[in-house]
């Protein structure tokens, strides 16, 4: 009993005390509003790590640089991602052999160029990749390899390269001896020397081969090489490691890669960097070395191309992924190009993962900067994956066409171009390539659309004529006084929008040209530090010199300028200044030397401007270049004078934080660790992840015209969060009730569809946005108890039809294909093209949110298409026809249905008399003809049988699957058959006369047919009004009423 | 009755806050509390229910027709034919007439394999120890947003289902399970709501679930009409010959 009273007490007490408590606003409070991703995968992105299952249809996991975990279950046709809430950055991946559902994953990747992102630690899962378990070395920030023992699934080595940018003790070669419960550092040497490869002995894991090398990254220099660097080899389990010395070069060394022949385990090669850098052979378990091949592919960039392989039944067949993937065929003497002769290939270069499957050597899969590509003759030829979206964006914009396109440019994939929405979705054939190098911002000319700008590495400008395919070389260079340009890998190109017909470009200077770059004007004197110690790129790469531009430092990164004045203009460097111009670059000032708590020097990795106030804007700075992970971001509403550090410190480094348009306490975030959103200025902050998986966001949006949120992931393609305008009316206040009514766009009646194609399972195909109506609402909680619905009333207030409403907590959004429910057939043999009731007739809706006891209300509005070559009174004709065609059948219908009731309920009957039978047979035989005379009734799969139900599905179908007026011809069908369903009807009214009161005077007056109504049947199926009008308290878009 | 449930389902939320931590035999009390009591759930011998299928634009009237011990009658409409799939305790069979094919056949095993999941209509929780099902308490999480308790049930025939109840009413809010069609596994996924009372005594019951293929919406389902313990032949489940089964498929209404 006391326990029974303190229950109840609480449970009086709770709903106080909950109304009490603050909303809470997290991932879910977005609720449905979705991301959805529009790849594109027709170029894919950088794979990193690869395994399989070996047998005839391996399943395969493709381990990509920022893009998360990919699965293959039918041997590499279709793939799935199977890592979306963890750490995207993938650097081994590893099958046990000992049980295939135990899949080990190492996060970091270990190719470390200058864009390579972090890892956090070691990751197990035990079924497949379905569920994860972090399993911690969480600072060791990148993994180069993991091997299982061959005799124990408990038994598990993890080669830890480590932080790339700082000393750190947390790297090497780490033992579990407990699957990962613990874990043991067995061989480490200092803070800047980590583990690049590790194999392991397949006949006696005791045998352990790990390369250590010592590096280092900094933002302007890489260094690859030193003391630390060395080969080590365990025969005890990992207990002790001696370096092996014999025959490998005595000088310092770099980047070691392993490989070890399955097939005579006793042979080990290894591609060691050195002044020379060259693949080394041992026959005798890496006792003593031979030094073989030194041929280019096998020396270049030893610190990105850190691949070996050995085929697994042939010990003297060596494969070397590289620039391109090479092979020897002579234990390593000699290499050759499996791509004809090297530079025709028909695969994307820069490889980094090679599987050869152990059943079956002649089945390869490889893993590029571009993808994945699988061989089934040995790398003879290669198949492409195309369902792999892990292309990395930088940056991303969007021209103002419907559907708009989007344009960006990719790491090592040149820039792209694509639509937003597409009929059937968006496919590989609808992505146009406008640029080359590795991409970054692309924008199309505001004034012909016909021009596009790009960019690739190290400030190399183009113009693009789209029509004709032609490319123009535009970049500034120094005029005058003015010292050699440095340009940034990423270098900032800013195409106006304040000043249409103005572009902005930065080297260390501002440069403004007027006429698409045919020439450049000088507008600032350089704004960055000129510091000579951050300009060590000519000697960058340490052992080997790799000036790529990757380290070019002391560069304008970021341009923004105000759209509330077009003078004012921002810049931002990647040493750490900020300068503001107020009068178009004719002066600037140093505003960022105010911002206090952000280490001297920090990269500024993006300026935006506000929105709503000219002196407003946000600025993140990225420190992860210099070990700093943090997350910056700042706020100025004085020009710069003064600045407010937002509350934002875990959330990944920051790429690029944007104020909506719309509403001002409305702020988007890019990290490296997702897209964050605030709603209340920055003071608190919720991860959005409906959709979309942990993956960085270097760049976003904000779509005027159509509201969408666009983001440039970097290793998952470009998404879009359609609409937001139920967020933006989401206001804090609002949060608070129960049941908020929230706006959408108008929804456009989309035109046209998707026409007959069969393109298999192995293309990747681009989400569409939602092409039907769509209401907008938000739940405080999610809806448990009775029943929730939503009505869609006409002008009338009659209810037009009934929807399912969405029931989870926060922001939920419901589809209305605005169309009536489809008419109803007479039962037959064949189906009809007439799935779907006729579309409405565009305009404003009401709509109506029963909840429980309470009723909400808000409108939407139907717009035609906006490339519509319809009339509007040609669409209303086709509306017209279409609900003259529906009526039509469902007359027929209830006619064929009253009469098969009729014969129904005489069937019920067994104490017929013998007249009554009689006259009951007469009339089935009656229906069954006349049901005949109007519906197909053979039985078959192709019969060709068509009668008056099937010919009015058919022109129906037709009618209303086009927005336009109707044909004539189908104008005349249309009268025919409706002639037709006339007669029909009188047809069986004629029967029901003749033979209904005989009938009902033989069964008697208590036993009489009752006859089906039109009424009845009409709400039986739903095509009547279901209940009454609806009070008639309409309002403006949004706001809502409590009954 | 609704004042009932209101009270069981306040006494349920309050509980929670009182005990942080819950055993399973503790969470699978208060679920059985919540649905009605043991006793409404076992007392169910048939059961009849009319509603229908939302997929997009395309509605379709159905009805599920169960009876104890394992019967099951499923029928569905498209355009006037009416799709049947049943199961009459041995045999698994259905009739889909909508290419011109209106006799009835056998089902393959992954659909009696699913048919005969229909049949389970109290769900994995309820009896499990006797139906062979374990059933393991994997802790809180959320589902959209709601605080849920995931209950992880593995059948006699290894198949498992993880079932998520609400925190604080202790019904369903979720399941998720893998499902077999074609040879190929996919993730079902069933969202429940709606609950309304049904039955003397009476248990709430979902009258919407919304359900999701790998993720990706596929249909709602919404129950008009609800009976417990009404007259059903068992006829109703036998795979009918072939010179009926045209009857069978045509819609009278």
């Amino acid at each position: 009993m006391k326990k029974f009273t303190s229950m109840i007490l609480a449970g009086l007490l709770v709903p106080a005390i909950n109304e009490a408590k603050p909303v809470k606003v997290d991932s879910y409070t977005f609720g449905g509003l979705q991301a959805r991703s529009i790849g594109p995968a027709v170029m894919s992105g950088r794979i990193s790590a690869l395994d399989a299952t070996h047998g005839d249809v391996p399943v395969i996991y493709v381990g990509t640089a920022s893009g998360g975990l990919w699965k293959s279950k039918d041997g590499g046709i279709g793939f799935e991602a199977i890592f979306d809430e963890h750490n995207q950055s993938i650097g081994a991946v590893q099958v046990d052999d000992n049980n295939p559902e135990l899949v080990w994953v190492g996060t970091g990747e270990s190719w470390v160029r200058n864009t390579v992102s972090v890892g956090d630690g070691v990751y197990l899962s035990k079924d497949g990749g379905d569920q994860w378990q972090h399993l911690g070395l969480q600072t060791t920030e990148r993994i180069a390899a993991i091997e299982v023992s061959s005799q124990s699934s408990d038994t598990a080595f993890v080669c830890a390269t480590g932080a790339l940018w700082n000393d750190s003790a947390e790297r090497g070669v780490y033992r579990t001896t407990d699957q990962g419960s613990s874990w043991e550092k067995v061989l480490y040497l200092d803070e800047r020397t980590g583990c690049s490869d590790l194999v392991m002995d397949p006949n006696n894991p005791n045998i352990i081969y790990a390369g250590m090398w010592e590096f280092r990254r900094y933002p302007d220099y890489f260094t690859s090489g030193g003391k630390g660097s060395g080969l080590y080899r365990s025969v005890d389990g990992g207990d002790s490691w001696q370096e092996m010395t014999n025959g490998l070069p005595a000088s310092e060394k770099g980047r070691i890669a392993l490989a070890i022949a399955d097939s005579q385990s006793t042979t080990v090669y290894a591609t060691v960097e050195s002044e020379n850098t060259a693949l080394y052979r041992s026959d005798d378990m890496g006792k003593n070395w031979q030094r073989k091949s030194d041929a280019g592919m096998v020396q270049m960039r030893p610190f990105y191309f850190g691949e070996l392989q050995v085929d697994p039944a042939d010990p003297e067949r060596v494969y070397k992924p590289s620039f391109i993937t090479v092979t020897s065929v002579d234990g390593g003497e000699t290499f050759s190009s499996m791509f004809s002769g090297g530079f025709s290939i028909p695969v994307h270069p820069d490889h980094h993962a090679l599987w050869i499957n152990k059943d079956n050597p002649n089945q390869l899969v490889l893993g590029t900067d571009g993808g994945v590509y699988i061989s089934y003759n040995k790398g003879g030829n290669w198949r492409m994956v195309g369902t792999l979206p892990v292309s990395q964006f930088y940056h991303v914009s969007h021209d103002d066409q419907w559907p708009y396109h989007v344009y960006g440019g990719l790491q090592d994939n040149g820039s792209w171009e694509g639509p937003s929405r597409a009929p059937g979705g968006i496919k590989p054939g609808d992505w146009n390539s406008i640029g080359m190098g590795d991409g970054f911002w692309a924008f199309v000319d505001k004034h012909d659309h016909n021009i596009i700008y790009s960019e690739y590495q190290g400030g190399k400008l183009l113009r693009l004529n789209r029509t004709v395919g032609e490319l123009k070389n535009i970049p500034p260079v120094a005029q005058g006084e003015e010292e050699d340009l440095r340009f940034n890998w990423n270098t900032p190109l800013l195409v106006s929008e304040a000043k249409p017909g103005t572009i902005y470009y930065g080297s260390q200077y501002l440069h403004r040209s007027t006429d698409r770059g045919e020439s450049w004007q000088t507008i600032s004197p350089d704004l960055t530090t000129d510091d000579d110690k951050r300009q060590r790129q000519a000697t960058t790469g340490g052992l080997t010199i790799d000036n790529s531009t990757a380290e070019n430092n002391a560069t304008i990164y970021t341009i923004a300028e105000s759209l509330l004045d077009p003078d004012l203009l921002w810049v931002g460097s990647d040493d750490g200044l900020i300068h503001l111009s107020r009068n178009g670059g004719d002066q600037w000032q140093n505003v960022g030397k105010n911002i206090k708590g952000v280490p001297k020097g920090t990269w500024v990795s993006r300026i935006t401007a506000g929105f709503h106030n000219a002196g407003t804007a946000f600025v993140t700075f990225d420190g992860h270049r210099s070990g700093d992970m943090k997350t910056h971001t700042y706020r100025t509403d004085d020009y710069g004078h003064s600045w407010q550090r937002l509350a934002a410190e875990d959330l990944g480094y920051a790429w690029v934080l944007k104020q909506d348009r719309v509403n001002p306490d409305l702020l988007f975030l890019g990290t490296e660790m997702g897209l964050y959103i605030s709603m209340d200025g920055g003071a608190n902050w919720a991860r959005f992840k409906e959709n979309l998986p942990k993956v960085a966001v270097h760049d976003l949006v904000i779509h005027p015209t159509e509201h969408d949120v666009i983001l440039a992931t970097h290793g998952r393609g470009v998404y879009i969060i359609d609409d937001i305008s139920p967020l933006r009316a989401l206001t804090r206040e609002k949060l608070t009730e129960n049941v908020v009514m929230l706006p959408s766009r108008p929804s456009v009646m989309v035109e046209g569809a998707a026409l007959q194609s069969f393109s298999g399972g192995d293309d990747f195909i681009g989400d569409n946005p939602s092409e039907v109506a769509v209401i907008s609402y938000y739940l405080k909680k999610r809806h448990m108890f009775g029943d929730m619905k939503i009505n869609i009333l006409d002008e009338n207030d009659e209810i037009i039809t009934t929807l399912v409403a969405g029931k989870r907590r926060g922001i939920n959004r419901v589809d209305w294909p605005m169309r009536l429910k489809a008419p109803k057939f007479p039962p037959s043999t064949s189906l009809v093209p007439g799935f779907v009731g006729p579309r409405v007739a565009e305009g404003t809706y009401k709509v109506e949110l029963i909840k429980g006891k309470k009723t909400y209300y808000s409108t939407v509005e139907l717009v035609p298409d906006p490339r519509s070559e319809h009339s509007r009174e040609d669409r209303l004709a086709q509306q017209k026809l279409s609900m003259q065609l529906y009526d039509a059948i469902n007359d027929l219908t209830f006619r064929l249905s009253q009469l098969k009731d009729v014969v129904t309920q005489l069937d019920e009957r067994s104490d017929l008399s013998r007249s009554a039978e009689k006259k009951a047979e007469q009339f089935e035989q009656a229906y069954n003809d006349l049901n005949a005379r109007f519906t197909a009734t053979k039985k078959g799969m192709i019969t060709g049988e068509s009668k008056l139900r099937e010919q009015l599905g058919t022109l129906f179908g037709n009618v209303v699957g086009y927005s336009g007026r109707p044909s004539q011809t189908q104008y005349q069908q249309a009268e025919e058959l409706i002639a037709e369903v006339s007669v029909a009807l009188d047809a069986g009214q004629a029967l029901l006369d003749k033979q209904l009161s005989g009938l009902n005077k033989a069964l008697g007056d208590e036993a009489a047919i009752q006859l089906l109504d039109r009424a009845t049947w009409d709400e039986k199926n739903g095509l009547g009004l279901a209940t009454p009008p609806v009070n008639k308290a309409w309002l403006v878009n949004g706001a809502h009423i409590h009954h | 009755m609704k004042k009932q449930l209101i009270l069981m389902v306040g006494l349920l939320g309050s509980s929670l806050t009182v005990s942080a931590e819950q055993s399973l035999d503790e969470v699978l009390a208060e679920y059985v509390e919540a649905r009605g009591g043991l006793e409404a759930i076992e007392n169910t011998k048939t059961m009849r229910t009319t509603g229908k299928m939302v997929m997009g634009p395309m509605e379709a009237p159905f009805s599920f027709t169960y009876k104890a011990p394992d019967k099951v009658y499923t029928t569905f409409e498209v355009q006037g034919m009416k799709g049947i799939q049943a199961y009459d305790g041995e045999t698994g069979w259905q009739l889909m007439p909508f290419m011109g094919k209106p006799d009835p056949v056998l089902m393959s095993d992954d659909e009696l394999k699913q048919v005969k999941n229909q049949g389970e209509i109290e769900g994995p929780l309820i009896n499990a120890e006797a139906k062979g099902t374990t059933l393991e308490l994997i802790g809180s999480t959320e589902i959209e947003g709601t605080p849920v308790i995931e209950i992880k049930a593995t059948k006699k025939n290894g198949d498992v289902i993880h079932v998520f109840l609400d925190e604080e009413y202790k019904l369903e809010v979720m399941t998720r399970a893998k499902v077999s069609a074609m040879g190929q596994e996919v993730e079902a996924e069933t969202y429940f709501s709606d609950y309304k009372e049904v039955g003397d005594p009476a248990s709430p019951v979902a009258h919407s679930m919304a359900v999701k293929i790998n993720g990706n919406m596929m249909q709602n389902m919404i129950l008009e009409v609800i009976e417990f313990n009404v007259d059903v032949s068992d006829d109703l489940f036998a795979m009918p010959v072939a010179e009926t089964a045209q009857d069978a498929a045509e819609v009278t209404d």
